[in-house]
Parts: C-alpha cells; structure tokens; sequence
C-alpha cells in the first residue's frame, strides 16, 4: 500500500516534468536565444536582424533574405509598428514571448506596402468583467490593432531576396520602418 | 532494497520518464507522416490542436522560431527513398518538381551558423531548373555543378521543406514532395 502511494507520487511527477519539459523548457530557450541576439537593442525600436544571428534563429532561409524585428514592451502602453517594405512577397508575423503566433500577414492579404499596426495589451479576465459597457472601445482609424495576451513578444518582418544586392535595397527600405511606444 | 531508497528510485523513475516522454511525443505528435510519402512528415504549429505544443517545442528547442502556419507549410524528413537515415558524409540527388507556390526553401538540419561557409539552403529564388522544368538538387559535402547545398554539420541530416501558403495547397492537398536518392557513400 505504501509503495502505491509511492508510485502515484511518481506518475504525478512524471506528468509535471512532461509538462513542463515541454511547455517551460522551450519557451525559455526561445527568449533566451531572442534576447542573447537581441541584448544591445533596446525595446520598441525596429531593427535589421544581421545576418549571422539570422541564420541561427531562422536556418531554413537563405542568407539573402531580410529580417526586421521590433522587440515590444506593453507594459508602460500600446507600441506602433510603422511598416515600410519592399514591393515584392513578405510576411509579418507577431509572436508573443513565448514563441506563440498571435498574428500574421503577408503582402497579399496587407494589400499595402507601408502601414500601421498598434500593439495593444489584451484585457485580463478581471478587467473584462469590471467593464461597464459603456466605457470607450476605441477603434484605431489609422491602422490595425493586435492584442497580445503576453506584455513582452517580437514582431517579425521577412523579405526574401535573391542575392547580397537585393538584399542591401530590401534591407534599406524595411529600416525606414519604425517601432515606438506609443503616448499616452 | 532500504524503504527510503526504494521511494527515491520510484521518484527518479518519474522524473525520467516524465522527460523522456516528453521528447518522444514531440517528434511522436509534433508532426505526421505523409502518405504515400513515408519519409516526410507534416509538422503543424496551428493553434489549437494537440500537436501545437509538441510541433512549438520541437523549433524551440532546436533554437529555431516556428514558422507561422497560415504563412507556411514545413515539411521534414531524415530518410532517403530506401528508409536509410541521411548521413551528411553521404551523397544525394534530391528531385523536385514545381510545388506551385510563391516561394519555397529547401534547407538541411542542424545548421551550423557560425560557417560562413556552409550553403545548407537553397530556394525557389536561387534554383536552376532543367529544360523541362524538372530540378534536381544535390546534396554532398564537395561542390557539385547545377544546384548544390552543403550540410554544415556531421552526423545524420535532416531535409527541412518550407512552402509558402497562399491558398493553393488548400485546394490541391499535400503537395509532391521531393524523392531523395542516395547516389554514393
């Protein structure tokens, strides 16, 4: 009887090491890589991913291609993602802290080449239900809104290029992008 | 066996067994074997599904971020038409015929990013198609005409197939993925 309850104790442990071997372990292998190629950059600003860190992080892309990542910070306000790209196929993924994607579009579904996207923080549960109803649901008129569950996350931007020169204009025009907080 | 050890095998034996299944569910569930094609696997990141978490940390534990889903679709496989593991000393000629999408890469894994050297990914930007339209792409350590990606590493190899998602492969199901023949050893 002793040793069943032992064994219980085990099974139960083997189910919280499975979950967190699998939930924990890679998310913080995720932002520990993310934040080592990203330490000397600071929050809410947009820059090029170089191409060495480029090929750890995103190996399955060729060298030529261009990455832009704006690194954002939710928690003192809402961060504007000015986009500038390139007229040719790209895509903009947002992820949250964690390595989950909590949006994404391309240049087909954007139908536009410069843009604005507002990062806002999602409500939690308690605000959402101490909400009267009647307080302002603002609708940003000057582009689109996304809201992220997690405060911290990195929104990246991916132009494929053929080679080295392509990829100097590519990279040229996705600098002209901008990420900043946004005042409140 | 004193009663104080027999408790900390039982627990030790969780603790492992928690960890190794853990990373036998995430190549196990992450992905799905292709039928018809038994060498290549489907790995799905969409939210939502049981394979989410495995296929999530199977990117993230290599270092790797995910590709999103509804922009991409990823493929691997780490055998050749014969079943036999892919080995980097090894040669192959993998063939490939249109995917009809708007961008493709076709990269082998582990990468080693610090070789600037190493040229282990080409796409459908870079290929050089053959007169009919067919592309045959080598794989091998020395430099071979026509299309050509090195593996960085040593050791067994993977074969990563990342197809841009624009709808088509919604209408067509899986696309035809790559033969990859063993041409020398």
């Amino acid at each position: 009887m002793r040793n069943l309850y032992w064994l219980i104790t085990a099974c139960a442990l083997g189910v919280v090491v499975h979950i967190l071997t699998l939930l924990f372990i890679p998310s913080m292998n995720f932002e520990r890589n993310l934040k080592g190629l990203t330490a000397d950059i600071s929050d809410n600003r947009f820059f090029v991913l170089p191409t060495t860190a480029q090929q750890s992080i995103f190996p399955e892309y060729p060298r030529g291609a261009v990455f832009g990542v704006c690194r954002f910070d939710l928690t003192a306000g809402s961060v504007a993602l000015n986009a500038n790209l390139p007229d040719t196929l790209w895509t903009l993924t947002v992820y949250t802290r964690s390595g989950k994607v909590i949006y994404t579009v391309n240049d087909e579904q954007s139908g536009t080449d410069s843009f604005k996207l507002e990062l806002v923080k999602a409500p939690g549960i308690l605000e959402i239900f101490s909400a009267t109803g009647n307080e302002d649901n603002p609708v940003s008129s000057s582009g689109w809104r996304v809201s992220s569950s997690d405060e911290r996350g990195y929104a990246v931007f991916w132009v494929p290029s053929v080679d080295q020169a392509m990829r100097a204009g590519f990279a040229e025009t996705l600098a002209k992008s901008s990420c900043e907080l946004l005042k409140v | 066996m004193p009663h104080a050890t027999l408790k900390i095998l039982f627990l030790l034996c969780g603790i492992f067994a928690g960890w190794a299944s853990a990373y036998y569910f995430i190549e196990a569930f992450g992905s799905t074997v292709i039928a018809g094609k038994q060498q290549w696997r489907k790995w799905d990141v969409s939210a939502g599904k049981i394979s989410n978490p495995y296929a999530l940390a199977h990117f993230l534990l290599a270092g790797k971020i995910p590709p999103a889903q509804s922009l991409f679709n990823i493929y691997s496989s780490g055998h050749d038409n014969e079943g036999n593991i892919l080995q980097a000393d090894c040669t192959y000629a993998v063939s490939v015929l249109d995917f009809n999408v708007r961008w493709w890469s076709l990269s082998l894994t582990p990468s080693n990013a610090s070789d600037p050297t190493a040229t282990p990914v080409i796409s459908s930007d870079e290929i050089v198609r053959g007169g009919d339209g067919s592309m045959i792409i080598s794989v091998a350590k020395h430099p071979i005409p026509g299309n050509w990606v090195r593996p960085a590493t040593n050791g067994a190899l993977e074969i990563q197939l990342l197809l841009s998602n624009d709808g088509q492969l919604t209408t067509t199901g899986t696309p035809i993925l790559p033969s990859v023949q063993r041409v020398s050893c």
